[in-house]
């Protein structure tokens, strides 16, 4: 049962992976024209909803968790004040755009070295401590960032306890294709009923702004995943797996471990910009404690040090507590699951995850198409066969 | 060279983005492309009507702009700012009046979203209003005002909605103020004391559900003012959220017009265990008057630590602590004399056994399984009865029960409460008058063996139509 047996990097593979990227592609164009007016469906009794602005903020947390990646999955610093830097992000973000009239994707100019330094500066006291220790003084971070928020001198730029709205839409652009590509769509049988005829002005700025996250998502991923894949991936993943091994191999691990928090200081910043970007609103009690444990939650769900791994937690992180929250009446049960019951199933899927998938969804998921389209893996370019006899 | 290809595409992609974000900055200042609704278009959107149904247009002037309606009190709503798609009955059917609620049930805040339960179970007992039955619907949004924002337009797409009601907090209902008004869609009786909610020259189709925090923090002024006099010293135990903020600084302000001196005050976390540390703080200050301007479990908490104390100051409560058998029942004789504005009534209060609206919602609550003395849910009736006024206000009106006689009714409610205190006026009239709860009673908590009472000790302060509207 399956596709053919195919050798890493041959035509076949090569062929198989393009084909994977161009339907993945599609389903991120065509989807937010399904999804534009809100998808409901009702299951057992329950309606459940399917709707841009939900996916547009998975968006954003996949970018947070992607940045917690960086710290957490792969240099094994553990951090539990991520939350400080998305809160950080928007924060700058909606300060420049309403006092200075900056458009959202400029003030990354300033987000992203800014967060950068910052979790540079906040990086130099894990060379000192790790494990629970760090857990402990990231976690400090996280719970007084609302508090900073507050503070007197800063409520006049912040808006304090009450949030702050920013002052400027995200309007689709006269050139955008949206209501050609609508069309098109609606041409297509069966998937052009799903599309409306005529966007509504909310869902055209809804679409645009989804794309923007795309985007800023895409550029963030691809970012990443050079740096990963070169030397300083190499030098994080065996500051994890071992320090003192690393060290003799002649790493350097101040040097490193702060550019590891820089640099999940400044994507978590960038997931900031694109959670105010996509509410137009930044209040402080949505970046404490529990946004920190959330993404924690999502990392371990999707599978930490892995890229598609933010993807899935993105999607579970955002989407778990939204239709339980759905669900009037469990099926079969008088047992409404509206309340706290979110939190408890994301906690429920983390302990089986753990159980059943170590590494996490994303990487159940290679499994799975492994057993379906199986890849013989190639030896790396300049390994050396070395003969017990030699 | 390949390396340097994705140098360039990255420098390109980003070079594109910043000039598509900035894009934007122009289409602001032009302003969205909003269409006028012709009558045409407006009477194909009005299903439960034909063109006679339209809303009249103002009628100060016949010249005046045919889609600028008047509300009354020199409020007005602009039909040409609405967006092409509106739905002056959207929400409406035959059967169904579709109200939809966005609060926090779960989350620390979790206590409140009941209210949404009691909005709800009010309307199964008042019958149909305009041969329609009142749906309430209401999500889940943990109190993050994100998660409100995503909530209310989703329901905008899938739930036929009339309008909105009862959303609860400050940053929530800021975070979707804008969408709501923008789209011409109702939002009203906010549960959060913001003075925000009180401009309809800016944001018609907003209004308020409860006191100002603002009026709140004057009238503890005015009657430390009574009971003290000038030189009186306060300390302040302040919720570090929106609410608690807002009592801090208001009482701030008016304390210096009383000669009311702040001693001391803390601001506390609102995800803490305990405030009881906070207490002996300010019990150091030894003040005259202890301010405990925060809500929920810590209320109770405060006013027990604080008795445990060699300090004996005079308590005063925020009204979002109002509860008895919630709050105070639990701290027995130790509540007994702290004081709070309240403006409706305490379906827990023992000496209001016998009060029609008080045996109304126990008995309703009743009936339906529900603890007879849930804080929440009998809030939730108080709000309905509200509601069910407006909506009874605007089926009377020309085109019966629509979003704009909604807002028409909304703004010129004028009507004597049975849920609040003294059954007292609740009356708007737009902008003159943009605040809805505009009368309290100063009541002192008596606690005895036979059960825990609220005893008056101020007539019912009515401040109606003195507090204007938002900055005026």
């Amino acid at each position: 049962m399956g596709l053919a047996l195919a050798k890493e990097g041959s035509r076949l593979h090569r062929r198989r992976q393009v084909i994977g990227w161009v339907l993945f592609a599609l389903v991120v164009v065509v989807i937010p024209f399904l999804i534009a007016d809100t998808y409901s469906a009702t299951i057992f009794g329950n309606r459940y909803t399917v709707g841009l602005g939900n996916l547009s903020q998975a968006i954003a947390f996949m970018v947070a968790i992607l940045g917690l990646n960086i710290a957490t999955g792969y240099s094994g610093q553990l951090s539990l004040g991520h939350s400080f830097f998305v809160g950080s992000g928007a924060y700058l973000t909606a300060v420049l755009v309403n006092d200075f009239h900056w458009s959202y994707l400029s003030t990354l100019v300033v987000v992203v070295p800014g967060l950068f330094l910052f979790g540079v500066l906040f990086g130099l006291p894990a060379l000192r401590i790790q494990g629970l220790y760090l857990g402990l003084l990231t976690f400090v971070m996280s719970t007084v960032f609302p508090s900073i928020i507050r503070l007197e001198e800063l409520a006049d730029r912040t808006g304090g306890s009450n949030g702050l709205l920013i002052g400027s839409d995200l309007v689709a652009p006269s050139w955008a294709p949206t209501e050609t590509v609508a069309e098109w769509l609606h041409s297509i049988p069966g998937l052009g009923a799903r599309v409306p005829d005529g966007f509504t002005s909310r869902q055209s700025e809804a679409v645009y702004k989804y794309f923007l996250l795309v985007i800023v998502a895409a550029v963030c991923f691809w970012l990443v995943r050079n740096i990963l894949v070169g030397r300083v991936g190499r030098a994080l993943i065996a500051i994890r797996d071992n320090q003192l091994g690393a060290v003799a191999n002649g790493i350097n691990l101040a040097a490193y471990k702060t550019l590891s928090f820089g640099l999940s200081a400044a994507v978590g910043g960038v997931a900031g910009t694109m959670l105010a970007m996509h509410s137009g609103f930044v209040g402080p009690d949505e970046f404490g404690f529990n946004l920190a444990i959330l993404l924690i939650v999502g990392s371990i769900v999707g599978g930490v040090a892995t890229l598609h791994g933010a993807v899935a937690g993105g999607l579970v992180i955002q989407f778990v507590p939204h239709w339980s929250g759905q669900t009037q009446t469990l099926p079969g049960t008088d047992i409404a699951l509206q309340g706290p019951y979110g939190g408890v199933i994301l906690g429920v899927l983390l302990i089986a995850i753990v159980f059943a998938l170590p590494s996490g969804a994303a990487n159940g998921f290679r499994q799975l198409k492994a057993r379906f389209m199986p890849v013989v893996p190639q030896a790396p370019a300049r390994s050396v066969i070395v003969s017990p006899d030699a | 060279m390949l390396k340097s290809w994705r140098i360039l595409l990255a420098v390109v992609t980003l070079l594109a983005l910043l000039v598509t974000s900035c894009s934007n900055d122009a289409d602001d200042e032009a302003g969205p492309a909003l269409v006028q609704p012709t009558a045409e278009a407006m009477a194909e959107t009005t299903p439960m009507s034909d063109a006679t149904d339209m809303p009249e247009a103002s009628s100060v002037n016949d010249d005046a702009d045919p889609t600028v309606i008047e509300l009354g009190g020199g409020a007005t709503i602009n039909l040409s700012e609405c967006p092409e798609e509106w739905d002056n009955y959207a929400g409406v059917t035959e059967t169904e009046i579709r109200v939809g609620s966005s609060l926090p049930r779960s989350g620390a805040l979790a206590g409140f979203g009941t209210v949404a339960d009691g909005l709800s179970l009010y309307f199964e007992d008042v019958g149909l209003i305009d041969g329609r039955k009142v749906v309430m619907i209401s999500r889940d949004d943990g109190y993050v005002p994100a998660r409100t924002v995503t909530n209310v337009e989703e329901m905008i797409d899938v739930e036929n909605l009339l309008g909105f009601a009862g959303i609860l907090g400050s940053p929530n209902n800021l975070a979707v103020r804008d969408v709501l008004n923008e789209n011409c869609i109702p939002q009203l009786f906010n549960l959060t004391g913001l003075p925000d909610w009180g401009d309809p020259n800016n944001y018609p189709w907003t209004t308020g559900g409860l006191m100002s925090y603002d009026t709140e923090a004057r009238a503890w002024c005015q009657h430390i003012a009574d009971e003290i006099g000038e030189g009186a010293t306060a300390a302040v135990l302040a919720l570090g959220n929106d609410a608690g903020e807002a009592w801090r600084v208001a009482f701030n302000d008016c304390a210096v017009e009383h000669g009311i001196e702040v001693v001391d005050e803390v601001s506390h976390d609102p995800q803490a265990e305990s405030v009881g540390s906070n207490v002996i703080t300010l019990a150091a200050s030894d003040a005259d008057v202890f301010i405990v301007a925060s809500s929920g479990a810590f209320c109770p908490q405060a006013v027990a630590t604080a008795a445990s104390l060699e300090w004996d100051p005079l308590v005063l409560v925020s009204n979002g602590c109002q509860s008895i058998a919630l709050f105070w029942s639990p701290v027995g004789p130790a509540a007994n004399g702290i004081r709070m504005i309240n403006t409706q009534k305490d379906v827990s209060d023992a000496s209001l056994v016998d009060d029609e609206w008080v045996q109304f919602v126990r008995g309703s609550l009743q009936d339906k399984g529900v603890d007879p003395e849930a804080a929440s849910h009998a809030l939730g009736y108080v709000f309905a009865e509200m509601l069910h006024q407006v909506l009874l206000d605007a089926s009377k009106l020309d085109g019966g029960i629509n979003r704009i006689n909604v807002m028409r009714a909304m703004w010129q409610l004028d009507f004597m409460a049975r849920g609040a205190i003294g059954n007292s006026l609740r009356r708007m009239n737009g902008a003159y008058d943009s605040y809805l709860v505009e009368a309290g009673r100063m009541e002192e908590l008596v606690v005895t063996q036979e059960g825990a009472y609220y005893m008056p000790v101020s007539d019912v302060i009515v401040l109606e139509g003195t507090t204007g509207t938002f900055g005026g």
